[in-house]
């Protein structure tokens, strides 16, 4: 990677292009493991799409 | 179907499937691995091609391995040559299989001798080994470890005894089944790694910069520089194919696909299980350990001590030296003394042991499962026999490590074999068996939908991902390594001994493959 961009702000700084892209990944990894979980824990296990090919 | 008269266990709950599942995914390269290749690959931008690797590869990949070992599961087969033969009537589909026999069995020798490590550094923390030594020093500890040749610091029998300790509790905690081993194991080790792991990352992120002195150059930098420098973009790298087929070899490494060891966790689910929406949840939980924690860890306590040359430096060392000697200098650098280092210490090599051993005792469950059900060995007796051969066998990594001895192992086996198992079972599942048939194996008792357009996308993306990988990694890697090109003379009969153990262990499985279908075939059960 180029580390003069980063060596050109000040020190102790994230700077917007990594907190986009950090914030990016973040939001993706934790929205999709929050949406997961709350979708799991909202089905009961006994809770089943009827089997397959049963719906016209 | 099972030769086995034993009834096949099932998961206790579906979070504890889940946490194994999760378990099994979440290793060292989530800490270790992911960080390196994120630098070394454009940045920021590097996670544009790793999420749409997880997107096109990862998530599809782990639902046709979890559709593949409940399919086999429920017709008695808790590994791949039984599974593959349940869905290819082909007498050569069992023998594809062994190959998610032989991997995880190969992976998990020399993983456990890596998993060993944490176990030693997190004594090490404890008993304050590590505490003021300096660079030098620290890479002399790490490096009299694993050479045993030129150990100066350590007694010669210290790495066995390590290995012989990781050993026993991986092989303690497999021969207590599925329910009370390794699904109790991921609920008491993912909660305690996750807690080690948000308190070092709070830890990391609130240390005040650091001035440092670097080749001669004085800089004063902080957490936050370290995370700039881990995900500032270099756009330059998007037009790069070589991070594109990184950032899908992470994927692939981080979430455990390709090994054999997801199929036979599956094969304990039933035809009323969920594995669409658990496929995705243990694949986010992998995804937010690893980009959110474990991206969040060494690089950025890193660049605040040794500052963003000396991380560099640090990168290009390797994976382990990021772990193994500048994380310990991290923590004896910490505020507060040599009692907090001990216990920064104590977190981080005990969350990469619950990393590890989380995902090793995965890797122990295709073989045990084969022979249960096809020889009807006890749980006990196959696992304590795997033990032994994992103890053996182990013990040569120990002595030729640093000869190249593991490296053989972890290319063929533990990298270039992962795709070939990945796209051979994708060729059974989607293509043989078929792409309707696979969609609603899936779908049996799935808690929702796939969305409609991951069809086209399992059938024909995924693969073609796949083909890539394998003819990229042949030219640029594989073919390289076999003709071992750059091996140090005095390493060659090391490593040609390497595979020779390996093909060995290849032969053993096909002639048991053999052995196991012949008896069904006298007993009328093919």
């Amino acid at each position: 990677m180029d580390t003069t961009l980063v060596a050109a702000l000040p020190p102790n700084t994230l700077g917007l292009n990594a907190l986009l892209f950090m914030g990016g990944a973040w939001a993706f990894a934790l929205g999709l493991m929050a949406w997961s979980f709350i979708k799991l824990l909202s089905t009961p296990e006994n809770e089943k799409l009827p089997p397959a090919g049963s719906i016209p | 179907m099972s030769d086995s008269t034993q009834p096949r266990e099932q998961w206790g709950s579906r979070i504890g499937l889940i946490l194994a599942m999760a378990g099994n995914a979440v290793g060292l390269g989530n800490f270790l691995r992911f960080p390196r290749q994120a630098v070394e690959n454009g940045g920021g931008t590097f996670m544009i091609p790793y999420f749409i690797a997880f997107l096109l590869v990862g998530i599809p990949l782990m639902w046709i391995e979890w559709g593949v070992g409940r399919y086999g599961g429920v017709r008695g087969q808790g590994s791949t040559p039984g599974m593959f033969d349940a869905l290819w009537k082909n007498p050569i589909a069992k023998y594809l299989g062994v190959l998610g026999l032989f991997m995880p069995v190969i992976v998990l020798i020399y993983y456990c001798y890596i998993e060993s490590w944490t176990l030693a550094w997190t004594f090490f923390s404890i008993t304050g080994q590590t505490a003021g030594l300096d660079q030098a020093g620290m890479a002399a500890f790490f490096k009299s470890y694993v050479d045993l040749e030129n150990g100066s610091v350590h007694g010669f029998w210290l790495p066995f005894a390590f290995f012989f300790v990781t050993i026993a509790v991986n092989f303690y905690v497999v021969s207590k089944g599925i329910t009370a081993g390794i699904e109790k194991l991921a609920k008491i080790g993912m909660p305690i790694l996750f807690i080690f792991a948000i308190i070092l990352v709070i830890r990391v992120l609130t240390l005040d910069p650091v001035t440092t002195v670097f080749n001669g150059v004085t800089t004063t930098q902080g957490p936050l520089d370290g995370l700039r420098f881990m995900y500032t973009p270099d756009w330059a790298a998007l037009a790069n194919p070589k991070v594109w087929l990184a950032a899908t070899g992470q994927i692939f490494f981080t979430l455990s696909v390709g090994m054999g060891s997801l199929q036979a966790y599956a094969s304990y689910l039933t035809k009323k299980d969920d594995l669409v929406l658990s496929g995705v949840a243990t694949a986010a939980t992998n995804e937010t350990a690893e980009v959110v924690l474990g991206g969040s860890l060494a690089i950025p306590a890193v660049v605040t001590f040794f500052g963003i040359s000396g991380a560099i430096a640090v990168a290009k060392g390797g994976s382990f030296d990021l772990g193994f000697i500048s994380m310990p200098l991290v923590f004896n650098s910490l505020p507060g003394g040599p009692a907090v280092a001990a216990g920064a210490g104590v977190m981080w090599f005990g969350l990469l042991f619950f990393a590890g051993i989380t995902s090793s005792v995965s890797m122990a469950t295709p073989a045990l499962a084969f022979v249960e059900e096809n020889f009807g060995w006890t749980r006990k007796k196959s696992a304590w026999t795997l033990a032994a051969i994992a103890l053996a066998l182990g013990c040569l990594h120990i002595v030729y490590n640093t000869r190249g001895f593991l490296d053989e192992w972890d290319y063929w086996a533990g990298t270039f074999g992962l795709v070939i198992l990945a796209l051979v079972e994708t060729v059974i599942f989607v293509w043989i068996f078929g792409p309707t048939n696979a969609w609603n194996e899936l779908h049996e008792g799935a808690s929702i939908r796939i969305p409609a357009f991951y069809k086209p996308i399992i059938t024909f993306v995924t693969p073609a991902f796949l083909i890539v990988m394998m003819v990229w990694w042949s030219a640029t890697e594989a073919f390289p390594i076999l003709m071992m090109e750059g091996v140090p003379a005095e390493n060659v009969a090391v490593k040609w001994a390497s595979r020779g153990v390996m093909l060995a262990i290849l032969a053993l499985q096909l002639v048991l493959v053999k052995v196991a279908w012949n008896k069904k075939a006298a007993k009328g059960a093919v």
